[in-house]
């Protein structure tokens, strides 16, 4: 491995990970902050009981009367310090708040992910195996008429399946739709096995309906990428070698098909963390998504700055990890 | 007529110019070092305006109340005044001492600007002082910064255009500049106008008093920077290119206005102004142009003088409408109603300007005669329909009912036959550009036939055109065979949540209206939303990346960490959280919120296209043989990138459609339309599956699947032909 060159190469990549996650943070702050309206009248909408003691105590509070670079320090520092403040609605802290739901929300996107990513490769690759045949089309059919679903549609069609007795076969899975297991509060969740059943029966429409909405994708670059490295010399040398089709594809195709795949793995995932939404509605999960909606819904501001945050972090952090695992498989590559 | 022979006796002229009589613009020599001088003061003094501007108004807010931060803001305005006093006080100086004996003096605007900034200075000093006083006191009563706007801002600015003013008439004789000079650094003064004009709240209004100012800035800067040297090179050929470029507005707004059903005036919003606003800079410019060309041709044609009354009709009316623009925006409400003479005299101006340009431009009598009668019917047309809505007593406040519907988009249609026609017709436009034209054309028809007819032999390709067919077909003619019509803007006429029967196919929704009539109207919008925002997308994408690749070095190291910043940012998260601020939207807005978002993806793609491509032999060739970068991007680089920016776009829309469809999902609904995605977020807001009205969730949502896999496939199909390298595999 070519360690100078190499370790350079990703030093400079951290340094413009961190530069980039400075500028998400400071394009939320600025949104924020140049949004019109007074943000004390944004906070306590129509409380009768809010005079001018209140207010001039809050604008103290909030150093609202600072110019704007020292609040922008101020920010800068609570955010780094994971200071983040209370939700105005929930009494809880909103790092708890998305703490929480988003180990919810991993929970299903890794679900999802892992179905994708066996069902996609498995699929892409038999699909590039035997390109221009039947199943090849249809499946780049069928996959290309889940890509142009609204995911929000696919999950309203699945909960109609699954919560009906289509035909009347009265033997068809009824699946829940929704809701929330046994639980009161989230601090007290209780992890035992009929919880864990009935979690995992829950994530099954959701988890399905995510997958399918990213398995085009998945699949389509898979099989891409693979056509690509079937066509090269190697591959014929290995046929002539006298390797069964299946050795050629694990041994030699596979490997060398793996680095685009694994950009758009890491890609995909950190949009689901950041767009779960539509899912998480449909089906009351009390992810990222939902929390967010509900925080639009009360104006929740110091949630909905975060999550902004936490989306785009997830997805310059991902990306980056997603580069140094390609430069460690494919030392070919060259980044500049 | 053409523009050496212009130039030659410019500078062929003695230094003692013999005044021709006829001509009533003489030129003489110039002084360099004045010419210079202005041009940098003017650069310099805008430059610091803005930059006062913009601190002024990011740093603080102007609404702001905060009695500390008021000393710092009005600590900016003294400053900037002690500068305009220091301007001045050059200016004055320096032409006192080399006022030439017998001509006018040029110093005294300057004098006026000098003692306004003293002032401006001695009284915000004074007024500071007392408020620091106040400040002590704590006094929250004190709330100065109300009136401020009204007297402040156009205050300081005119202690700038007057030493402009100065400045510009002292420069030397050419009256060309001169006159140019003094309209831009007037810009700024009539716009002062501005806040005496209406009664409205002044401190609401006062946010958008930065955006007025600035662009009083850039006048000044324009009419410092060389405004002299490019507009003494303007010739016929320009403005013929130019106006060109005016149809294609011109089509543009007509479009805009047949797409809205010819009703602007009902809802007047603010996008509405926008559709208005480019046409009539696009005049403006157009006419400014046109004057340059009269002033650099000294014939002694008398179509000269009427063609330079036409333009500079032309260039104060549409500046004079763009400053009306700007008003109704500021105040948020028309000031007047606008039915009777807004568009009559709009248009008006582009009819003068084309007279004009015909005028000049025209070889031969008949080529004249048609032109002008041609570039009159806009004109004539929007008068006589005015002054018939007029005579028949509608009055000018009620909605408007003349211009609607079929007489409407048949006068709308006719002015854009007519402009179009009389561009044809110029009498150089035809010999010199349409030769050119006619052969772009056709290579552009063989080109699109030789892959059209590769698409259909590729059956991802067939089936998608075939899907986009139907569907571009049902978009066009939807509204029209649906059984009920649609109004979103009122409830519908028939019972909420009907189930589905023979008169309505699908059932009606919980507002009434007819669902399968919905999901006709439905195809318009959606497709329409997907196509133009793909477009917006895609345009910037590709000019951001073109930008960024070709010119490489830091410049793209700072874009491409922008771009990553941009699309990392979760903006469906964002656009919600704006949406939810914002209460409603309109079409327009969900067209620009996803168009304006959209790009970063493409920038990225046309980057890497350029990168390779600016590194080939053919262009360091053209390089070498010292062919500037624009002409390089537009001849070389472009042509090689268009087929990929094509594909990308024809993938783009599909995106948009799903992109609205999900927006809309998740509570950001454009107002007063229906598209698919309204209807699924309606449909499943009301349960639609309960209550048995099943084709409520699964029409719309089949519709976009099916129209989004025809464009996917399309734009697959594209990639595959127009990108040789995918067809060998």
């Amino acid at each position: 491995m070519p360690h100078k060159s190499f370790r350079k190469v990703i030093l400079k990549r951290s340094f413009f990970v961190v530069l980039t996650i400075f500028g998400i943070i400071t394009v939320n702050f600025l949104l924020v902050n140049l949004m019109p309206g007074d943000p004390i009248h944004n906070m306590i909408p129509r409380d009768p009981k809010f005079n001018d003691e209140i207010r001039y105590q809050l604008i103290d509070q909030f150093h609202l009367d600072a110019p704007l670079w020292e609040r922008y320090l101020i920010y800068m520092k609570n955010t780094l310090t994971l200071e983040w403040g209370d939700s105005y609605m929930q009494d809880r802290s909103v790092l708890a708040i998305i703490g929480v739901a988003m180990s919810w929300t991993l929970l299903l996107v890794g679900f999802s992910t892992v179905i994708t990513l066996l069902l996609g490769m498995f699929i892409g690759a038999y699909a590039a195996y035997r390109r221009g045949g039947a199943f090849d089309l249809g499946s780049s059919g069928l996959l290309l008429f889940f890509y142009g679903m609204p995911i929000f549609w696919f999950a309203i069609i699945l909960q109609l399946l699954f919560n009906s007795y289509p035909l009347g076969m009265d033997w068809w899975p009824q699946l829940p739709l929704g809701m929330y297991y046994d639980v009161v509060k989230y601090d007290e969740f209780e992890w035992n096995l009929p919880v864990i059943l009935s979690v995992i029966q829950h994530m099954i429409l959701p988890a399905t309906t995510l997958a399918i909405g990213s398995l085009a994708g998945v699949t389509l670059v898979m099989r891409s990428s693979l056509i690509d490295v079937m066509t090269e010399d190697y591959i014929m040398t290995a046929r002539a070698k006298g390797l069964t089709d299946y050795e050629v594809l694990r041994h030699h195709a596979l490997p060398n098909g793996l680095p685009p795949m694994i950009a758009l793995i890491a890609m995909s995932i950190a949009f689901v963390i950041g767009g779960a939404y539509q899912v998480e509605i449909i089906f009351n999960y009390r992810g990222i998504g939902f929390v967010t909606i509900k925080a639009i819904e009360d104006l929740d501001f110091p949630i909905l700055q975060f999550v902004i945050v936490v989306g785009g972090v997830a997805v310059v952090v991902a990306n980056f990890i997603s580069d140094i695992i390609l430069i460690y498989i494919d030392p070919r590559i060259k980044i500049a | 007529m053409s523009s050496t022979t212009a130039q030659n006796d410019g500078t062929a002229m003695p230094p003692a110019p013999q005044i021709d009589k006829t001509d009533p613009f003489p030129t003489t020599e110039t002084d360099p070092y004045r010419v210079e001088a202005t041009e940098r003061c003017g650069f310099i003094v805008g430059f610091w305006l803005l930059l006062a501007l913009l601190a002024d108004s990011h740093i603080f807010g102007l609404e702001a109340t905060h009695d500390l931060s008021q000393v710092w803001q009005d600590g900016i305005w003294i400053g900037v005044s002690g500068l305009g006093a220091l301007v001045s006080a050059f200016v004055t100086i320096r032409l006192m001492s080399d006022r030439e004996p017998g001509k006018p003096p040029r110093h005294i605007p300057a004098v006026a600007g000098l003692v306004i900034s003293i002032a401006m200075v001695v009284v915000l000093t004074l007024e500071e002082t007392r408020l620091m006083m106040d400040l002590f006191a704590m006094d929250p009563g004190v709330i100065w910064s109300a009136t401020r706007p009204l007297w402040l801002f156009p205050l300081s600015i005119l202690g700038f255009s007057l030493p402009m003013i100065s400045l510009i008439l002292a420069r030397g004789g050419d009256r060309r500049d001169g006159v140019l000079g003094v309209l831009f650094s007037c810009a700024p003064i009539a716009m002062l106008s501005i806040p005496f004009l209406g009664g409205f709240d002044s401190a609401e209004t006062a946010r958008w008093f930065p955006m007025i100012y600035g662009v009083s800035g850039f006048a000044l800067i324009l009419s410092g920077v060389k405004l002299r040297s490019v507009l003494q090179q303007v010739t016929i050929a320009h403005v013929n290119k130019l106006s060109s470029r005016v149809f294609i507005v011109t089509l543009l707004l007509v479009g805009s206005l047949i797409w809205r059903k010819l009703s602007p005036d009902q809802t007047l919003s603010s996008s509405v102004d926008v559709v208005w606003v480019a046409p009539l800079f696009v005049n403006a410019v157009l006419s400014a142009l046109v004057l340059a060309v009269i002033f650099n041709t000294p014939s002694k044609d008398r179509n000269r003088s009427a063609g330079f009354l036409l333009s500079y009709s032309a260039l104060t009316l549409s500046v004079y409408l763009l400053c009306f623009l700007t008003l109704d925006f500021v105040s948020g409400t028309p000031l007047l109603p606008r039915t009777m003479w807004f568009y009559p005299l709009s248009l008006a101006g582009t009819s003068f300007v084309m007279i004009s340009v015909t005028l000049l431009a025209s070889e031969t009598q008949r080529d004249k005669i048609v032109g002008i009668l041609t570039a009159a019917v806009p004109c004539v047309a929007t008068t006589a329909v005015a002054v018939a809505a007029f005579l028949f007593a509608v009055p000018l406040t009620a909605s408007y009912s003349v211009l609607s519907g079929g007489t409407a988009l048949l006068v709308y249609v006719g002015f854009a036959v007519a402009i179009f026609a009389c561009g044809m017709i110029f009498g150089t436009y035809r010999t010199t550009q349409w030769p050119v034209v006619r052969e772009r054309l056709r290579l552009l028809i063989n080109r699109t036939s030789v892959v059209t007819r590769q698409i259909l032999k590729n059956p991802m390709g067939l089936i998608g055109i075939s899907i986009l067919i139907a569907f571009i077909t049902l978009a066009f003619i939807g509204p029209h065979i649906a059984p009920y019509e649609v109004d979103m803007t009122r409830d519908g006429t028939f019972d909420r949540l009907l189930p589905h029967s023979p008169e309505h196919w699908m059932g009606t929704d919980t507002f009434g209206h007819d669902i399968f009539s919905e999901l006709l109207y439905g195809a318009r919008t959606s497709i329409t939303v997907g196509i133009v925002a793909a477009i917006i997308s895609s345009v910037l994408g590709a000019a951001i990346g073109l930008y960024s690749g070709y010119a490489g070095g830091w410049k793209d190291e700072v874009i491409m960490r922008l771009n990553d910043i941009v699309l990392s940012i979760p903006w469906l998260v964002l656009m919600i959280i704006i949406a939810a601020f914002m209460g409603s939207i309109d079409l327009l807005g969900i067209i620009l919120v996803i168009g304006l978002t959209g790009w970063s993806g493409t920038a990225r793609l046309v980057r890497a296209q350029v990168l390779s491509l600016r590194e080939r032999q053919y262009v360091e060739k053209a390089r070498a043989i010292g062919s500037g970068d624009l002409h390089i991007i537009r001849a070389h680089i472009l042509p090689n990138a268009f087929p990929l920016v094509f594909a990308n776009t024809i993938l783009t829309v599909a995106i948009s459609i799903l992109s609205e469809a999900t927006l809309s999902f998740l509570g950001l609904r454009p107002y007063g339309v229906v598209t698919w995605g309204t209807m699924l977020s309606y449909a499943q807001s009301s349960n639609a599956f309960t209550i048995g009205l099943h084709w409520w969730i699964i029409a719309p949502g089949l519709c976009i699947v099916l129209v989004v896999l025809g464009f996917t496939l399309l734009g697959y199909a594209l990639d595959d032909v127009m990108n040789p390298k995918l067809r060998k595999r």
